[in-house]
């Protein structure tokens, strides 16, 4: 009992600190959680979110009610599971490689330059894409292409392509980021593993898969487990703004949000639109407890609880 | 230890804030605002002398203005004279205007006046009880010029007797075809008064994309829009396209399946055929850049367009190409033409009969309605010599440095009030009344159609609009492969259930007629 009180005691500052941070994260995160019921109500202004009529599951009927349902799934999952892939590797390597760059000018120009796209809006990167795919003044047509003789492409009009084109912008855009995050744990590591390990007699790539990669770990897998967590949710930007809304290539760009800002922009139903977002949001979250019960399985000391 | 004590404060933490929610709900009382004791009491303390009403208006503009502030006293001090209210501007740019009257409207923010759309989400937003409806009694009452002024137009924004918001008078009709460059028109002998029929423009096009070798023969005229629905389009969409009148409303009310038609599949075949031809800009439907800026750069003769008295001289100042236009499909308008700027009063609204006498100087009072559209006389406009109607800038003045640009004239009440700037025929108010005076006028005018009890059908139909609608209608893709492709996916979104329910509704629409 004595114990108790004392410990508490001894951490009453830290709440105290914490608390406007606490209080933050309640008034912003928790406190509009109740909004959700308009998910399943008739929304009506007049009588408000509280006190509209209850009509049970019909919101959410239009997000399963067609064929599209399927092809929208299966492009957000696969799309963000190539993201995640793609991201993580490459910003491991970067990251990596970033850690073998002895010049202090050197390095803090490639950290400049690979976050640099990272910090572009995506209409600025649609531009730049257009500028590639375009199909009467684009560079992949106009200079790569046309010289070896080849017929123009006519990129916006198909899907075919796409699969390929979405994941490289993605990479471009935000691989920066990811190595970013790698590389302020890799060079947090202690010199001395690595002095051992040479003692040893173990090459570069030894080192790099026996110490740099194991300290990596818990990062890497902590990444893994926020982005799973939004394997629900795609970038409207990259999916929308991209692919400058071309409806011949929906087969293989529709993701959940486009389709959702798609079908609901013309009648503006806050019902329907709540719907779609408490969907993305529960199976992110029974999602995250899936992954994170895994990992807990595989090594119970990396899993974020 | 720490574990069990941090989830006991934040146990607290939850516990307060259920109790702050159950606070603020029982605060609002049940009664809808805007309900007869509200305006009433507003009512009687103006009456007492107290503070003016402030009437907070919203609306969408392209640019924001330097001088709003300045715009919005002078505003105030006429209006205040005239009906002893102030006016407080709300101008808002960009995509999230909706959204953000949206969130003023739910929290209860001041609001009184609100620009709001029969091409956007009218229709819901009055199924949502998000628009106060006013009977004609009040209107007549408090808003008599302005019900006078809009007449039958009125209609649509009338749903089952009562009066939704005044729709703004500007152009209420589009015809349907092409934007010229003048040099073009002379060089292949257009004669821009008289009109082209579809076989006349085929031809033209032939013999421009001839003769014009370095430049395309047309472009759509935005990012989003086709060839059907800019020249060929001859039927009333009543208000989604899903289940629509032909021949501009003429004929008997029944709601059919556009994209069944040989009419639409005649027209999605004539666009194929214009796209391989190579008539059409390529990736007309996906270059963000079609439209004006595109023709700024002289690489197109022509601009495919809705069109109205005001669009030569528009297109020639907005692209400093000089311009002219000729029509193919004749000017029609419909429930959602009228309506495409509707200023509505929110349920929020605490003192409608004031707004409504607003609104009657939006529509009657030339004096308020030129200070609101032009601004300030001698600092953001003068007469020019001799003429109570044309202006141009003040002395000293041009577009780059007036803090007033606004030139919205479609945008508040009644644009015959407007003055006209000296760079438009001084007569362009009488063109837009003769226009809208002679336009084609759909059977089903001031029909709103509420999608509520189809919602879920008309959500994923609309998603199958997107997918298909936009490369079909302007020959991107092949109509023989992708129409029937596109025909099936409409019927298993569940369109026929909308065209049934849209169908219902008309008939009591008409039997209440």
């Amino acid at each position: 009992m004595k114990r108790k009180g004392r410990t508490i005691k001894k951490l009453l500052p830290l709440y105290i600190m914490a608390l406007p941070g606490l209080l933050y994260l309640f008034i912003n995160n928790y406190l509009p959680l109740s909004g959700l019921v308009v998910a399943f109500k008739n929304f009506d202004y007049a009588k408000g979110i509280y006190h509209s009529d209850w009509i049970g599951f019909k919101n959410f009927e239009f997000l399963f009610k067609n064929s599209a349902a399927v092809v929208i799934t299966r492009n957000t999952i696969l799309y963000n599971l190539a993201f995640i892939a793609i991201n993580t590797v490459t910003g491991i390597v970067v990251a990596i490689l970033l850690n073998e760059v002895t010049s202090r000018k050197a390095l803090k120009f490639y950290q400049t330059v690979i976050l640099l796209p990272y910090l572009f809006s995506m209409i600025i990167i649609s531009y730049l894409v257009f500028s590639f795919l375009s199909t009467d003044v684009g560079f992949l047509n106009k200079s790569i292409l046309e010289p070896l003789g080849k017929a123009p492409v006519s990129w916006y009009n198909e899907a075919k392509y796409w699969p390929a084109i979405l994941p490289v912008v993605n990479t471009w855009k935000s691989f920066g980021f990811q190595a970013i995050i790698f590389y302020a744990s890799v060079i947090s590591i202690d010199q001395s593993y690595y002095e051992a390990a040479q003692l040893d007699g173990a090459g570069k790539l030894q080192q790099i898969f026996y110490i740099t990669l194991s300290f990596l770990k818990p990062v890497v897998i902590m990444m893994t487990l926020l982005a799973v967590g939004k394997i629900f949710y795609s970038d409207f930007g990259l999916f929308y703004q991209v692919t400058q809304n071309s409806g011949a290539i929906f087969s293989t760009t529709n993701t959940i949000d486009t389709y959702v800002y798609r079908a609901l922009t013309q009648m503006g139903d806050v019902g329907m639109a709540a719907a779609a977002g408490v969907y993305q949001s529960a199976v992110g979250f029974l999602l995250v407890l899936a992954v994170n019960m895994a990992v807990r399985k595989i090594s119970p000391e990396n899993a974020l609880f | 230890m720490e574990r069990k004590a941090m989830q006991r404060l934040i146990a607290a933490l939850l516990i307060c804030g259920l109790f702050l929610c159950g606070c603020g709900r029982g605060n609002t009382p049940g009664s809808s605002p805007g309900s007869a004791d509200h305006t009433k009491e507003a009512a009687t303390q103006e009456a007492a002398g107290g503070e003016p009403y402030t009437i907070t208006y919203a609306f969408d503009v392209w640019v924001q203005q330097a001088d709003w502030d300045l715009v919005e006293q002078n505003l105030s001090d006429i209006v205040e004279k005239k009906i002893g209210a102030r006016v407080k501007l709300m101008p808002m740019t960009g995509a999230n205007y909706q959204q953000q009257i949206n969130l003023m409207v739910t929290s209860k923010e001041k609001l009184d006046l609100y620009n709001a759309s029969a091409k956007t989400t009218f229709s819901t937003d009055v199924a949502a009880n998000k628009i106060l409806g006013l009977d004609m009694a009040t209107i007549e009452k408090y808003a008599p010029e302005a019900m006078a002024a809009a007449g039958d137009f009125l209609k649509a924004s009338t749903v089952n007797g009562k009066v939704y918001g005044f729709p703004t008078l500007r152009d209420m009709a589009n015809a349907y075809g092409i934007i010229i460059r003048k040099d073009i028109a002379e060089k292949y002998g257009v004669d821009t008064g008289k009109g082209l029929t579809v076989e006349e423009l085929d031809d033209l096009f032939m013999r421009m994309k001839e003769g014009e070798t370095d430049r395309y023969v047309t472009q759509p005229q935005a990012q989003g829009t086709s060839v059907l629905d800019s020249i060929f389009k001859t039927y009333d969409s009543l208000g989604d396209d899903m289940g629509v009148l032909m021949d501009h409303g003429q004929g008997e009310l029944k709601a059919v399946n556009l994209f069944d038609t040989d009419y639409y599949e005649e027209c999605v075949n004539k666009a194929r055929e214009w796209n391989q031809k190579g008539y059409i800009l390529p990736d007309a439907s996906t270059n963000p850049d079609t439209g004006v800026a595109y023709f700024k750069t002289g690489k197109v003769c022509t601009t495919m367009s809705l069109l109205h008295p005001g669009v030569p001289t528009d297109s020639s100042n907005m692209t400093g190409i000089p311009c002219d236009a000729v029509t193919v499909n004749p000017a029609f308008t419909n429930t959602q033409q009228v309506g495409a700027i509707i200023q509505a009063i929110p349920v929020t609204c605490e003192n409608p009969e004031k707004v409504l006498e607003f609104i009657n100087l939006l529509y009657s009072d030339e004096e308020v309605y030129n200070a609101l559209t032009w601004g300030i006389e001698g600092k953001h406009y003068q007469h020019v010599q001799d003429s109570d109607r044309w202006i141009t800038y003040p002395e000293g003045v041009t577009a780059d440095t007036s803090g007033y640009t606004l030139s919205a004239t479609y945008a508040f009440g009644n644009r015959y009030l407007s003055y006209i700037w000296n760079t438009d025929p001084e007569n362009l108010n009488e063109r837009f009344k003769e226009f809208n005076d002679t336009a084609v006028k759909s059977k089903a005018l001031g029909f709103v159609f509420d999608p509520t009890s189809v919602k879920t059908e008309a959500a994923a139909v609309q998603a199958v609009f997107d997918e298909y609608r936009l490369s079909l209608e302007n020959g991107v893709i092949d109509p023989a492969e992708n129409l029937p492709k596109f025909r099936q996916a409409l019927k298993d979104a569940g369109i026929d259930t909308v065209i049934e329910e849209k169908q219902r509704q008309l008939d009591e629409w008409a039997a209440a007629q």
